[in-house]
């Protein structure tokens, strides 16, 4: 067997439009998912039990099924329960983005519960709002301890996005498997697309670094 | 002259030009030192004066650098040549060499009696049976038989260091390496460990021991060596060295270690 | 919309099939991914500089590829390469790749934790490396990796649902078959979510009965 890397020359124009794809429901999916992480994550350590208790069965639900049923749920039950219409893209990223808000939200929960007792008690004692109190206290303080492992597990997202081709989005695995059947070369067109997540994870690595970088620094200028 | 070099009892630990670096830095800087059998040989020094690593080296959990030669009763330790280093080899010459360390080191998920029993059944020193009943008589001699199926999170620091100078026994080594054995206990157990070595002393068996407890240093040490930055400043029998120190950094030890004590 | 649970039982037979054909893939991919991801963690800290960075790039490749493109390459690729397999064993193949890898760091993780005197005073007894790996090493490590393994056996399992994308006909699969034939999708997938979340609700309570077993004295 000898590979043949000749079949990217015909075929990666329609790869190429799979990649960006793939980048646009990642980033849709980051974008939407960041905010709505911190409001899961404040959910889940909320004080109020029915808000908390909400939260930790919703959470429980759905870490414990696999993203690709939810995304099955997302395309085939959610527009007849909603009574509309959801194409395949929208309906991968919505499913991405529940799974990833409450797969985020325990990373925020685990950082805010990291926040020592006293600076809650401090901010309740100098009668802080406490929208104001969160934002300008509690929450920089949790954000060092939660933007590794949010990195690492975003890496995870941007793979996990394959499977969008399961409801028919025509990103970069999918198309990569239709060239496959078309060519028969799956080494050449599986190790050019292995070769083209190991780039994307670099960068988010390098992301990675230089924003730990920054909020050290701005932790380093602030004391 | 023929008597006396008759009744000079045979070396047991002999080190040669031992030199130890990291990267540049020389930590130990061309140790000689000769230590006959059954001597109890004190090494004392500030913290960084190199007597830890000196201690390490003779057993090898620190590797010398090359050209460094450590016999232990004759034979060689390790390799003069750190490439030619053969593992197995060096296990089975560790064997005659028993360590204790300031934490213990006791292997949590084993009782007191399974501690003791690990290293020779690993060698294979005999039948399960012969090896307890060893083990027993080790950990009777440090008092501590009738706990013997304890596990070390059940006893406390003056009774797992002791446990571990059972366990360090247990392969009836020919020489004791003591790391700072009291530095991590309570004022109060101190003294059931100190006895515990007493008592080995008296034995006969060869020691080395880095302490900080100068009355120990001076009642059972045979012999007194001062260290300071990876060298032998002062060497002798404990009155000499303790009481009339001939360096001006051995004083200044001294004076500031007697006073803390 | 309507929701008709008695649906389900027209489809029971495949149903349970698929159920089986998914423990079986999960128990196929644990069993081999333990000794593998141990021996890669092991590796890994070896102290043997070729033989951790041969670990290290192994762990570090398989884990920058989705786990789809590795089903891909065991899927198309061997029988391009000559090996025929059913895609049963080339699911098991890629997911225990791909397991492997993730689990290898979960586990040097709980192997790292083990504090340095623990191995010096191994070293000054001699004991031998096989020896001390299995009587102090990983009996000291069992509590502290047992949290991360239950977690990474949890998302193996959920893992297993890809499988349906190269034809293996497990419980996604068999719930999707039945799905496209009776477009009863509520019924279908909300069986599919349950059983996964009993599995995986299983899997926690067994989590905690084990850390209860290999907790230190």
């Amino acid at each position: 067997m000898e590979l043949d890397f000749s079949v990217w020359a015909q075929r990666w124009p329609y790869l190429l439009d799979g990649l960006w794809m793939t980048l646009a429901i990642s980033g849709a999916v980051l974008v939407i998912s960041a905010p709505l992480a911190v409001v899961a994550g404040l959910a889940l350590v909320a004080r109020n039990r029915v808000i908390r208790g909400a939260a930790v069965t919703l959470s429980w639900l759905v870490r414990g099924v696999p993203p690709l049923i939810i995304l099955f749920i997302c395309y085939f039950v959610l527009p007849v329960a909603l009574n509309l219409r959801l194409e395949p893209v929208p309906a991968a990223i919505a499913g991405f983005v529940i799974y990833n808000t409450f797969l985020f939200g325990e990373l925020v929960a685990a950082g805010l519960r990291a926040v020592p007792k006293g600076q809650h008690e401090a901010v309740a004692a100098a009668g802080l709002p406490p929208l104001r109190a969160f934002r300008r206290v509690i929450l920089p303080q949790a954000i060092p301890s939660i933007i590794p492992p949010y990195v690492s597990y975003a890496t995870d997202m941007v793979k996990g996005t394959a499977l969008a081709g399961s409801i028919g989005a025509m990103e970069l695995v999918t198309r990569a498997s239709q060239t496959i059947i078309a060519t028969n070369r799956p080494f050449e067109i599986l190790i050019g697309i292995a070769v083209i997540y190991g780039l994307i994870d670099a960068c988010l690595i390098v992301l990675q670094t230089w924003s730990e970088r920054r909020w050290a620094s701005k932790e380093a200028r602030r004391a | 002259m023929s008597d006396a070099t008759l009744q000079q009892p045979p070396t047991m630990l002999e080190l040669i030009g031992l030199r130890k670096s990291y990267g540049q830095k020389l930590v130990l800087k061309g140790i000689d030192l000769r230590v006959p059998k059954g001597q109890v040989v004190s090494l004392i020094g500030s913290s960084g004066s190199g007597k830890s690593t000196l201690l390490r080296c003779i057993n090898y959990l620190e590797t010398p650098d090359a050209g460094s030669a450590i016999k232990v009763d004759g034979q060689q330790i390790g390799s003069d040549d750190p490439r030619n280093l053969s593992m197995r080899a060096l296990r089975r010459q560790r064997t005659e060499i028993g360590m204790v360390f300031q934490h213990f080191n006791l292997f949590p998920n084993m009782t007191a009696l399974d501690n003791v029993c690990e290293a020779p059944l690993a060698h294979r020193r005999g039948s399960k049976a012969e090896i307890q009943a060893q083990a027993m008589a080790l950990l009777e001699r440090v008092g501590l038989a009738e706990r013997a199926g304890h596990y070390p999170s059940q006893l406390s620091g003056g009774q797992q260091q002791r446990v571990a100078i059972a366990r360090a026994l247990a392969m009836k080594p020919k020489l004791m390496l003591f790391d700072e054995v009291t530095s991590a206990l309570d004022p109060e157990l101190v003294d059931e460990v100190l006895k515990v070595m007493r008592a080995l002393a008296e034995d006969g068996m060869t020691m080395i021991v880095v302490t900080h407890e100068m009355a120990f240093a001076e009642d059972v040490g045979d012999r007194v060596i001062f260290m300071a930055d990876g060298a032998i400043l002062e060497d002798g029998n404990p009155a000499e060295v303790m009481r009339a120190p001939k360096a001006e950094r051995t004083r200044t030890f001294l004076s500031r270690a007697l006073r803390t004590r | 919309m309507s929701f008709d649970p008695q649906i389900l039982a027209a489809y029971l037979p495949e149903l349970w099939k698929g159920l089986r054909v998914t423990l079986w893939l999960f128990l196929a991919i644990m069993g081999l991914c333990t000794p593998i991801a141990l021996a890669i963690a092991l590796a890994r800290i070896s102290g043997r500089p070729w033989l951790a960075w041969a670990a290290a790039t192994y762990v570090n490749v398989i884990r920058s590829i989705p786990l789809l493109v590795i089903l891909f390459f065991t899927f198309y690729g061997l029988p391009v390469a000559g090996i025929y397999v059913s895609p049963f064993t080339a699911a098991m193949i890629g997911l225990t790749v791909c397991t492997s890898a993730y689990l290898a760091e979960d586990l040097r993780a709980g192997l790292m934790a083990i504090p340095r005197g623990q191995y010096e005073a191994a070293a000054a007894m001699g004991l031998p490396p096989g020896r001390f790996v299995a009587r102090v090493l990983i009996p000291q490590a069992l509590p502290v990796m047992c949290a991360p393994y239950f977690t990474r056996a949890i998302v193996s399992l959920k893992a297993t649902s890809i499988a349906s994308m190269v034809a293996v006909g497990e419980l996604t699969s068999e719930s999707m078959a039945a799905l496209t034939e009776t477009y009863r999708a509520a019924e279908f997938l909300g069986f599919a979510a349950v059983s996964y979340l009993v599995i995986s609700s299983l899997l926690a309570l067994l989590q905690a009965a084990v850390q209860r077993a290999v907790r230190l004295p």
